[in-house]
């Protein structure tokens, strides 16, 4: 409904050109609802002056058909033929739309016509509070139907006229024929709607886009629409050009003007179909209009505007986002040149440390001069580590575990030494094995070393048994059945025919070993504290009176030693680090490499020592100097 | 032993182990390319000789020979079947992790291996080294008792017996997984006055553990020093003697 009439109210446009007293025809015989709707069709509403026709029929090209006052316009007289011609063929029923039709010029205005306009009620029809009208018979009455609203309800639920509403048929009296040809037409909604959700024309609700409702034919046919406004109808359809316009063609845009135009703003041609393919309004004040100009592109579509605004509103921080970026890029455009090499610095306390290091671990060994005096102490574990092996039986072989990779044979192999010695002074036959691939190799390096001076040889006091796979699974294999698991010797002797042997079991001093609890000890050399840790949980449950000893690095001690010294031992015997190997020798009576290793280490462990110290001193001002800041900063 | 064998005992071997050492003893002067191609070279030939003896050692003992030596129709042996087909098999499996569309087959050896060297290694932890040691933590008071290995007995052997209770008791104590930790607070402030006692004396003794451990590895570091420049010293008598005789 258009803003500003108010529901009962008659447009002024209206009343006035009833005010011109023109005949009115003789009322057909209708049914009371219709009496009522036409009472309420002449109420007063101030229209247009007398002789002017309304402003929408003066924008249509038609004002000249108004205004003298006692002659007929020609499209008031067709359309008074037509409704004549119309009432006799239905008996007198007034068609839709026709209440809302101008009366004839000179016709007395009704008493009713200063009377505002009561609201409508309307037979047949429910109405909520909500001024939604359900027709009656419809499957739920008294449930509102959403969607499309009924053309001409408000939301008062006031009925206003000329809206185009079809009322449907009243609760009581005969159905006019016209109105059951409109309903049977209705009941198939005109292709045009059915094609696309459509929004009515000048209508603000933006419910509007349900489906049809039954009987909502608003088709020209069916609304029986005047002749003259079919006329504008065709008229816009065909679209002729005008006389006395240029000769363009229809919504085309000179070329001019189309190079102007904002790119994609809107389009250079419009393409109008042919009348029966257009869309006929569903609401609103166009309701039943073919050809009306959609409300689409204006609500729903959003538009490029056709002009930018002239200044660019930016805040500071977009400016100075734009102007970071600006900056960036600028940056990236610039040619870099090269860094300059930097100046390498030298490391001169660096190589100052490392010389005097290697200095302090040189010269005793160049100079051959003592520096240092033999340890005077012995350690405690040493006299036990003597004893056990010289407790060990002849007739049983020792097992020599070889557990350090190259980089730590310089020191593991100085500290073993004493005690292969001791073992070959007594003629103990060994047997080497290794869980490190190069194991066995440095093994065998070291046993005929030794073995030199006490006539060992592979197969005659020695054997190697080569490498151990498997790690902490494979020292568990063999220590519950060694024959099971497949070694395969290292550097094994021949047979005494000559032909070498394919095993080092064949070997004969390994002729009486089954189980590792066979072996006279069991020793192990390692530079992990982890490998020998592993020997000592794997081997412990299966040795049983075997003694297991471990010879091990320096770092390794701290860990190794709560198995020796536990109140109930897992390790018989330890020896680590050079000063106990030292010791060893000198027990021994033989000086070996631990003894010319002792000068050169002696001096190195001092010289570390002061560097410790120097590096210290500096390292604890810098600690007290903060602690008095921060005691300064807290008060 | 042959003269060449000789010469690459004597001469040749000594003196390129030599010119390795003082490769990699430049790296004192910083990184350079002689010590990257001491490491290069020792880390292949470490790799390659690994190699060989996997195969030699592991590989060729126990899955080829036996089953040259068996042949094809020895292969329907069930002994065979069980201790070389199937590990075979688990071999080629595991061969095809190198390969990503066919790494998922060799999950399964992988899993098995893994799997029983945890077990192995779990279960020899906790019979081997915790419930053993457990006990030897828990050792009588008795100012009677006298220590198997060092012989310690009277005060001697009680303090010693309370200072080793009282590290592993406080170390033990001072690790708190399980104390909630107030919202707000660092971990030293949601500490009473208690707490920061166990923690402090803890730490000393860790300190004292880390600090024993890391003197031990410098003192091997020295004694390796000392060794490494004693051979070079000797490898140039040799040389030299070698040049001059």
């Amino acid at each position: 409904m258009a803003e500003g009439v108010h529901p009962g109210e008659v447009p002024d446009w209206l009343a006035a050109i009833r005010a011109e007293g023109e005949p009115v025809a003789p009322p057909p015989p209708s049914s009371d609802w219709l009496s009522q709707l036409r009472e309420a069709d002449d109420s007063s509403q101030t229209g247009p002056p007398a002789g002017e026709p309304p402003s929408w029929v003066q924008g249509a090209g038609l004002a000249d058909a108004a205004g003298e006052g006692e002659q007929v316009p020609d499209w008031l007289a067709r359309v008074r033929e037509r409704q004549a011609e119309e009432a006799e063929a239905t008996g007198g029923e007034m068609p839709l739309g026709v209440p809302n039709l101008p009366e004839p010029a000179g016709s007395q205005p009704h008493e009713s016509d200063s009377r505002p306009l009561p609201p409508l009620e309307l037979p047949g029809l429910d109405e909520t509070d909500s001024g939604v009208f359900y027709p009656p018979g419809s499957p739920k009455a008294g449930h509102p139907v959403t969607g499309v609203r009924e053309p001409g309800v408000t939301d008062s639920g006031a009925f206003h006229p000329g809206s185009g509403v079809d009322l449907g048929a009243p609760a009581a009296g005969p159905t006019p024929s016209w109105l059951g040809q409109l309903e049977a037409e209705g009941a198939q909604p005109p292709p045009s709607l059915g094609a696309m959700p459509h929004i009515p024309a000048l209508v603000k609700d933006a419910d509007l886009t349900g489906p049809q409702l039954p009987g909502d034919d608003f088709s020209a046919e069916a609304l029986s629409l005047p002749e003259w406004l079919g006329q504008l109808g065709s008229e816009a359809a065909t679209g002729e050009p005008v006389e006395g316009r240029p000769d363009l063609a229809p919504a085309t845009l000179p070329a001019w003007l189309e190079a102007m135009r904002p790119v994609d703003a809107f389009r250079s041609s419009v393409e109008i179909g042919p009348e029966e393919e257009q869309a006929v309004e569903a609401a609103g004040p166009l309701a039943g209009l073919r050809g009306v100009l959609l409300a689409e592109p204006v609500v729903a579509i959003p538009r490029m505007a056709s002009s930018g605004p002239a200044h660019l509103e930016s805040n500071e921080r977009q400016y100075a986002q734009a102007e970071l970026m600006h900056r960036l890029v600028e940056e990236e455009q610039r040619e870099v040149s090269p860094p300059a090499p930097r100046s390498r610095r030298v490391p001169i306390v660096r190589w100052l440390a490392a010389g005097i290091l290697l200095a302090a671990a040189a010269l005793p060994t160049v100079l051959g001069v003592p520096v240092f005096p033999l340890p005077p102490t012995v350690p405690l574990e040493l006299d036990p580590l003597v004893n056990l092996i010289a407790a060990a039986p002849a007739n049983r072989p020792a097992l020599v575990v070889f557990d350090f990779e190259p980089g730590h044979a310089g020191e593991m192999q100085a500290v073993a030494e004493p005690m292969l010695e001791q073992m070959m002074q007594q003629g103990l036959a060994i047997a080497a094995l290794s869980t490190l691939p190069a194991g066995a190799l440095l093994a065998d390096q070291q046993l005929t070393a030794l073995g030199a001076n006490y006539g060992y040889s592979s197969g005659q006091g020695y054997v190697n048994l080569g490498y151990l796979p498997g790690g902490s699974t494979g020292i568990q294999l063999w220590s519950q059945d060694p024959l099971a698991v497949p070694v395969s010797g290292y550097a094994l002797p021949s047979a005494p025919d000559g032909t070498p042997l394919s095993s080092p079991w064949q070997v004969p001093m390994l002729a009486g070993v089954d189980e590792a609890a066979d072996f006279g000890m069991v020793v192990v050399i390692s530079s992990s504290a982890e490998t020998a840790r592993g020997w000592v949980e794997q081997t412990g449950p299966w040795l049983g009176a075997t003694p297991l000893v471990l010879v091990m690095t320096t770092g390794a001690d701290p860990v190794l030693r709560p198995y020796y010294e536990a109140q109930n031992p897992q390790v018989d015997g330890m020896l680590s680090g050079l000063p106990t190997a030292l010791s060893y020798s000198m027990r021994l009576g033989r000086p070996g490499s631990a003894f010319g290793l002792w000068n050169a280490f002696g001096l190195t462990a001092w010289t570390a020592v002061v560097f410790m110290l120097l590096g210290w001193v500096p390292a604890f001002g810098a600690w007290v100097n903060q602690q008095r800041k921060l005691r300064g900063s807290q008060r | 032993m042959t003269d060449m064998a000789a010469l690459l005992d004597s001469v040749l071997g000594p003196l390129a182990a030599a010119l390795l050492t003082l490769m990699v003893l430049s790296y004192l002067l910083g990184d350079n390319p002689l010590f990257r191609i001491a490491a290069y070279l020792f880390i292949g030939v470490a790799s390659g000789y690994a190699g060989v003896v996997m195969i030699r050692s592991v590989l060729w003992p126990g899955l080829i020979d036996p089953v040259l030596q068996a042949g094809v129709s020895g292969l329907l042996d069930p002994e065979l079947i069980t201790s070389v087909l199937l590990p075979g098999i688990l071999v080629v499996l595991l061969l095809l992790k190198l390969s990503p569309g066919s790494a998922r087959l060799g999950s399964l050896p992988l899993a098995l291996l893994l799997g029983v060297a945890a077990a192995v290694v779990v279960g020899g932890a906790i019979t081997g080294t915790l419930l053993p040691q457990t006990a030897a933590a828990v050792q009588t008071l008795d100012p009677t008792a006298v220590a198997p290995r060092t012989g310690e007995a009277g005060l001697e052997r009680l303090a010693n017996v309370i200072i080793v209770l009282a590290g592993t008791l406080l170390t033990l104590g001072s690790f708190r997984f399980t104390q909630r930790k107030p919202a707000g607070l660092s971990g030293a402030e949601s500490m009473g006055t208690w707490q920061r006692g166990v923690r402090t004396l803890a730490g000393l003794f860790i300190a004292v553990t880390f600090g024993v451990m890391f003197g031990g590895a410098l003192m091997a570091a020295i004694v390796v020093l000392a060794q490494r420049l004693q051979f070079l010293w000797g490898a140039v008598l040799g040389v030299t003697g070698q040049i001059l005789g």
